[in-house]
């Protein structure tokens, strides 16, 4: 356990480098994190900014997977260390753990800016009811951008499918507003996207939505993580061809 | 000595129709540096490939420590290094932290590891430049850390596919010196090069693969030493006399049992008469009659 705990460490370091040498990527999710809630308290005040928690957190959990986990891998395929890592005894799990254990300080700014936010504001359950929902939607995420990094036969072009895959899955559907705002027959179709019903079901479990009960909106997410484990088992591949 | 890697009858089909190699055998011992040597396509990549269970093989079988690399590939994965052809560490790495979390990553504690580190470092003369990252050292540079964290590591086979490609002449003397290094302390090493001078610098043995085959094997001087022919002479057309020649681009060279023959055939103009080498050993198989099947 140690040992794997070790590997996933040394993966990890390894692949977060750039973090360390370019924090400015953190600098900017946090800045675009705080002037979302500025934003959205300057239309909806303080329940805007309930909003911004709950869309911002859900958006960030499913970019997390794809954008994050999926474009990092992509890059080692690129750079040809990924058969540095495949030929060696660092086992696909420590590597996953590693390369989201690298990714993860995207989402711990994020976590502490609004736990600060919701501190001040009293709105602190939202925040842990979005976190909660984040972990749910998690693994599909990582799923999908792993399954996408070993899909796509060119890796070099791997962004230019996840960045606009995890665009139009946070901006369209409602992840920043209600998805009472949308006619009634769009209602469900909207929610059976995964990153809608992940900020529904935070708003819903946070007492911000009453649309839909909880239970559906989990379900949903859960059926896309299973669709999800069956892509990825199909098409990632700790080499052997 | 033991059994390091052993390559039998090799073959692999891709999925488009194309041999990546056809029947690759050899043997390497442990504490041997084996160079594959061939032209470019000719499956010395695939034969990596397949060995370091990146890529299953259609046929043969092949072994590493005695470990089917099919069937045990989890057991070989545990006992290799291997240095990607055209592999590039990521610029943001220091040659340090490269080495020192690579190794950490294969299981090593961080002391090994930053002990290990250091000593590979210096070794290939990139200790000055340890905390540098890659944006700011050279291209060679950024090679040799990557030969640092497959030498630095554990295993006891090390695979390296044209490790020392765009590197200056120093860089790869310092290369060749830790490889020896390296073998010296057990380790087994499987190489692949296009530069016949450095398969002479490191090789115990070399096995020269033309169209997906290997044809021939054995220790450079061995191989040299089984040329039908002693001497050499670049040419612009095929000398009358000569035993064997080979066309390379605009170049005829011409190749002569004794001496005085081939000074005979030296055109006005040409250099000189040459010893042959193992280039000719090459030539003589990948271009010329040599072809013979092997077994490891």
């Amino acid at each position: 356990m140690f040992r794997f705990l070790l590997s996933s460490i040394g993966i990890a370091r390894l692949l977060s480098a750039y973090l360390l040498r370019q924090p400015g990527w953190l600098v900017q999710d946090f800045m675009f994190a705080f002037a979302l809630l500025v934003i959205l308290y300057s239309w909806g005040g303080r329940e805007g900014i309930s909003y911004a928690i709950t869309g911002y957190i859900a958006a960030s959990a499913f970019s997390f997977g794809i954008n994050g986990v999926g474009t990092i891998i992509g890059w080692n395929r690129v750079m040809r260390t990924l058969e540095l890592y495949i030929a060696s005894p660092i086992t696909p799990r420590a590597f996953l753990i590693g390369a989201i254990l690298g990714e993860i300080p995207y989402f711990i700014v994020i976590a502490i800016l609004y736990l600060i936010v919701g501190g001040v504001l009293g709105q602190l359950s939202i925040v842990l009811y979005a976190l909660l929902v984040a972990l749910l939607i998690s693994p599909l995420s990582i799923l999908l951008g792993l399954a996408a990094a070993f899909y796509v036969k060119k890796p070099a072009n791997l962004s230019a499918i996840t960045n606009p895959l995890t665009f139009i899955g946070t901006m369209l559907p409602p992840v920043f507003y209600p998805v009472a705002v949308l006619p009634d027959f769009l209602r469900l179709p909207a929610l059976l996207i995964p990153t809608a019903a992940a900020a529904e079901l935070a708003r819903t479990l946070a007492g911000l939505s009453r649309s839909f009960d909880p239970l559906p909106l989990f379900l949903i997410i859960f059926a896309w993580t299973l669709l999800a484990v069956l892509f990825a088992n199909r098409v990632v591949k700790w080499s052997l061809d | 000595m033991g059994e390091a890697v052993l390559a039998n009858k090799l073959g692999k089909l891709y999925q488009n129709g194309v041999w990546g190699c056809r029947e690759v055998s050899f043997l390497t011992l442990t504490g041997e540096t084996v160079v594959l040597l061939g032209p470019n396509g000719s499956g010395k990549s695939t034969t990596i490939h397949m060995l370091t269970t990146l890529i299953k093989p259609t046929k043969g079988e092949g072994k590493v420590l005695g470990y089917d690399i099919v069937k045990d590939y989890e057991k070989v994965r545990k006992n290799i290094a291997l240095m990607p052809q055209e592999g590039r560490p990521d610029p943001n790495w220091t040659p340090y932290e490269a080495v020192k979390w690579y190794l950490v990553a294969r299981g090593l504690s961080l002391s090994s590891a930053s002990a290990e580190a250091k000593m590979w470092l210096e070794e290939l003369d990139l200790w000055e430049v340890r905390n540098r990252t890659g944006w700011e050292i050279s291209g060679g540079q950024r090679r040799r850390t990557l030969v640092a964290m497959v030498l630095a590591s554990d295993a006891p086979v090390i695979f390296l596919d044209e490790p020392t490609d765009g590197m200056d002449v120093e860089g790869k003397y310092k290369v060749w010196d830790a490889l020896r290094k390296a073998t010296k302390r057990g380790r087994s090493i499987v190489y692949t090069t296009h530069n016949m001078r450095e398969a002479e610098q490191v090789a115990s043995k070399v096995v020269i693969i033309s169209e997906g085959k290997s044809v021939v094997s054995g220790p450079p001087h061995e191989l040299v030493r089984g040329l039908p022919f002693r001497y050499r002479v670049r040419a612009s057309r095929k000398p009358a006399n000569a035993e064997f020649s080979v066309r390379v681009g605009e170049t005829v060279i011409a190749y002569f049992e004794s001496f005085s023959e081939a000074l005979s055939a030296l055109e006005e103009g040409s250099a000189s008469v040459e010893e042959v080498s193992l280039e000719d050993v090459y030539l003589y198989y990948v271009k010329g009659r040599g072809s013979v099947s092997i077994s490891p």
